[in-house]
C-alpha cells in the first residue's frame, strides 16, 4: 500500500459517521431559522392571545371594551381588530382551550427544531 | 464519490443554495477533519471545529469568489478555528513555532509518497503517535497534494518552516511504521 492510499484509509477510519448528517441538519436549520424564529414568535403570541381571551370569556371581563379603552387611550382606531377580537369572543370556552393548546403544541414543536438543528458543540 | 466542485457550484453556494453546499461539504468533509485532527489531536474536538468550520463556510457563503482558490480559503478557516479552539483551552498552538530556519537546503523525495506500509491498521497506530503539526502537514501533503506554497500560506508559516516539518513528519511516520 501506497503513503496516499494509507493515509486515505486513515481518514475513512478515524472520519465520524453521524457527523455529515450532524453538519447538514445544522446548515439547513441556519438556512430557514428566521422561519422557525417567526413561527415560534407567531405561536407564542397567539397562546397569549387565547389564553387571555379564556380567562376573560371565564371571569366574564370586559374584554373587547378592555381592547377598545387601549387603542383609544393611544389616539388609534383599531375597530377591526377590535371587531375580530370581539368575533374570537363569541368561541366557546372549550375551543379557546383548543386553540391554546394548538399554539402550546407548536410552541413545543418549535423548541424540539431549535434543540435538535441548532449548532451545538461535543 | 464526491467530485471536486467547480466554479458554477460556488456560485451557487454564493445564494446559501443548500445542494451546492452539500457537494462543497461532501467533497472536503473527510479532508477537513483529517487535518483538523492532525492540528488538535482529540477526535472530538475536531468533530466539533469541523462543524464549526462548515459552519462558518455557510455563514459566509457571499464572501466566495469562485475565481479564487477555494481550497485554501477553506483551509485557513479549519486551521483559524483550530488554533481559536486550541487558544481557548490554554494550549499553544504548536504551529506558531518557527524553528529550524536554517534547514532551508531541505527537499521532499516525491518517492516517499509511495513509502509501504503493511496495512491501514499500521498507518493508524503510526498516525496516532506522530506530533500533531507533522500529521497535519503530512495530510496537506500527501493526502491533499498541496504544494510547499500553498501549505506556507494555509498554515501562515515560512516555506522552510513548512519543509522541515514535512521532513520531519516523514522521518516520524518512517520510524512508527
Amino acid at each position: 500500500m501506497i503513503l496516499k492510499d494509507g493515509l486515505q484509509n486513515y481518514i475513512d477510519e478515524i472520519y465520524p459517521k453521524n457527523l455529515h448528517a450532524k453538519v447538514m441538519r445544522q446548515v439547513w436549520f441556519l438556512k430557514y431559522q428566521k422561519v422557525f424564529l417567526g413561527a415560534l414568535a407567531a405561536s407564542a403570541l397567539y397562546a397569549a392571545i387565547s389564553a387571555f381571551a379564556l380567562y376573560a370569556k371565564m371571569t366574564e371581563m370586559e374584554f373587547v371594551g378592555i381592547i377598545k379603552t387601549i387603542f383609544a387611550d393611544i389616539n388609534l382606531n383599531f375597530e377591526l381588530v377590535t371587531d375580530a377580537v370581539g368575533t374570537s369572543l363569541a368561541l366557546a370556552p372549550a375551543e379557546y382551550i383548543a386553540n391554546f393548546l394548538a399554539s402550546f403544541m407548536l410552541i413545543i414543536f418549535s423548541a424540539y427544531i431549535f434543540k435538535r438543528y441548532k449548532p451545538h458543540y461535543n | 464519490m464526491p467530485i471536486q466542485p467547480d466554479k458554477e457550484t460556488l456560485e451557487k453556494l454564493k445564494t446559501a443554495d443548500l445542494k451546492a453546499f452539500e457537494a462543497v461539504f461532501s467533497f472536503y468533509e473527510k479532508a477537513i477533519y483529517g487535518y483538523i485532527f492532525g492540528l488538535v489531536g482529540q477526535k472530538e474536538a475536531a468533530e466539533d471545529i469541523t462543524q464549526e468550520t462548515f459552519v462558518k463556510v455557510w455563514k459566509s457563503a457571499g464572501k466566495i469568489n469562485p475565481e479564487q482558490n477555494f481550497k485554501n480559503w477553506l483551509y485557513k478557516i479549519a486551521g483559524n478555528t483550530a488554533r481559536d479552539w486550541l487558544r481557548a483551552k490554554g494550549r499553544r498552538p504548536e504551529l506558531f513555532i518557527i524553528d529550524d530556519e536554517e534547514s532551508n537546503f531541505e527537499t521532499i523525495d516525491e518517492d516517499a509518497a509511495y513509502l509501504t506500509i503493511g496495512d491501514a491498521s499500521d498507518i493508524k497506530a503510526a498516525m496516532e503517535k506522530i506530533k500533531p503539526v507533522h500529521r497535519a502537514c503530512l495530510l496537506l501533503f500527501y493526502y491533499e497534494g498541496l504544494g510547499y506554497e500553498e501549505i506556507a500560506d494555509i498554515l501562515s508559516l515560512p516555506l522552510n518552516t513548512v519543509k522541515t516539518h514535512i521532513r520531519r513528519a516523514k522521518n516520524e511516520l518512517k520510524e512508527k511504521l
